[in-house]
């Protein structure tokens, strides 16, 4: 899933681009992962909570941030996502547990087609609402 | 209030508004367009999950950090994100002015949803299908009359350049040539950012159509 790889990246590059704006002492690593990617692990979202951790001591500090207003430019960092490749529209695939006749979707992945999160928790049921 | 959400995408780059977006979904829509890509939205009998826009908030901020370093926010979609107008508007009073909303729509809903959501949202991506109500009529089952008068509430509202219009090639309904049609129409009533796409019609592994 060479798209998630490339938001993987992207992402990594903010992280960094924010630390370093913040005087954060930020240190990662290459991504070692050979299989699908989909754009965010475990190791990528403690990176996420470890900024916003030092980014709130920061503020304890008295001292100011600087995140918003940042303006990364994405098409700089990520070309690769901004190509006529991208989804047409956009699709919802793979969050909910998809409809038997609707569990074949790769079609619409390979045309760059974001997967997306599971939702966690109870599901709806369907019988009394709306 | 709750309302049901049929799923949420993070980390959406170059796809549907300005840095990184979270999508969310929102189930139910008025059209029945032939190559709808979330056909899963369309009705309620399908796996959805329901949340209060609190409750979305705090999922949602986990991301934060690359809404507000990158210019993102949430795009809601669906399914019609319109129908869901109050859900939005209290949605934006409680994530606050940094978060970029954007609006994935038809416009094909009753005016008094779209004033609801229109001051809480930044951009507009508006699905237009095609001018030519009968194209229109033949692929989404719905007329486009409500869609016109939309848009030139928009317009009146001094939001055209919140807008973007995407006007698709619609395999076996339009052609290129309408496409054009349509783009010269939305140009002379003084829209001025278009996306000209052509729609998947290889839904899903089972070929064209809504399911």
């Amino acid at each position: 899933m060479e798209r998630g790889k490339e938001i993987c990246k992207a992402l990594k590059e903010i992280r960094r681009r924010i630390a370093t704006e913040n005087d954060i002492e930020f240190i990662t690593s290459e991504c070692k992962h050979k299989g699908d990617c989909l754009g965010t692990c475990p190791k990528c979202e403690a990176e996420v909570r470890y900024l916003e951790e030092q980014l709130e001591a920061r503020k304890r500090l008295g001292k100011t941030s600087r995140v918003v207003g940042l303006s990364i430019g994405l098409a700089a960092i990520a070309p690769a996502l901004f190509t006529d490749c991208r989804p047409s529209g956009y699709l919802v695939q793979g969050d909910m547990p998809a409809p038997e006749e609707q569990t074949e979707d790769q079609d619409t992945t390979k045309q760059g087609q974001t997967p997306v999160s599971p939702l966690e928790g109870d599901i709806a049921d369907p019988e009394g609402q709306n | 209030m709750k309302v049901d959400i049929s799923g949420i995408a993070r980390h959406r780059i170059g796809v549907d508004g300005e840095g990184v977006t979270t999508l969310v979904a929102f189930m139910l829509c008025p059209l029945r367009c032939k190559y709808c890509l979330n056909p899963q939205t369309l009705s309620m009998s399908n796996p959805s999950k329901s949340y209060t826009p609190e409750e979305l908030y705090a999922e949602l901020k986990i991301d934060s950090l690359y809404f507000l370093a990158t210019g993102g926010g949430v795009t809601f979609g669906g399914g019609e994100p319109l129908l869901r107008a109050p859900f939005i508007a209290e949605f934006r009073r409680i994530c606050g002015s940094e978060w970029k909303i954007n609006l994935e729509t038809s416009l094909n809903v009753s005016r008094d949803l779209l004033e609801t959501a229109a001051p809480c949202v930044d951009s507009f991506i508006i699905d237009i299908k095609d001018m030519n109500p009968e194209t229109y009529t033949s692929y989404t089952g719905g007329e486009n009359s409500r869609v016109l008068e939309n848009l030139e509430y928009l317009l009146h509202a001094g939001r055209a350049e919140s807008c973007i219009v995407k006007v698709p090639l619609i395999p076996g309904y339009n052609t290129e040539a309408a496409v054009e049609t349509s783009v010269a129409s939305l140009k002379s009533m003084g829209f001025t950012k278009f996306d000209k796409l052509k729609y998947i019609t290889e839904i899903h592994g089972k070929g064209k159509g809504n399911l």
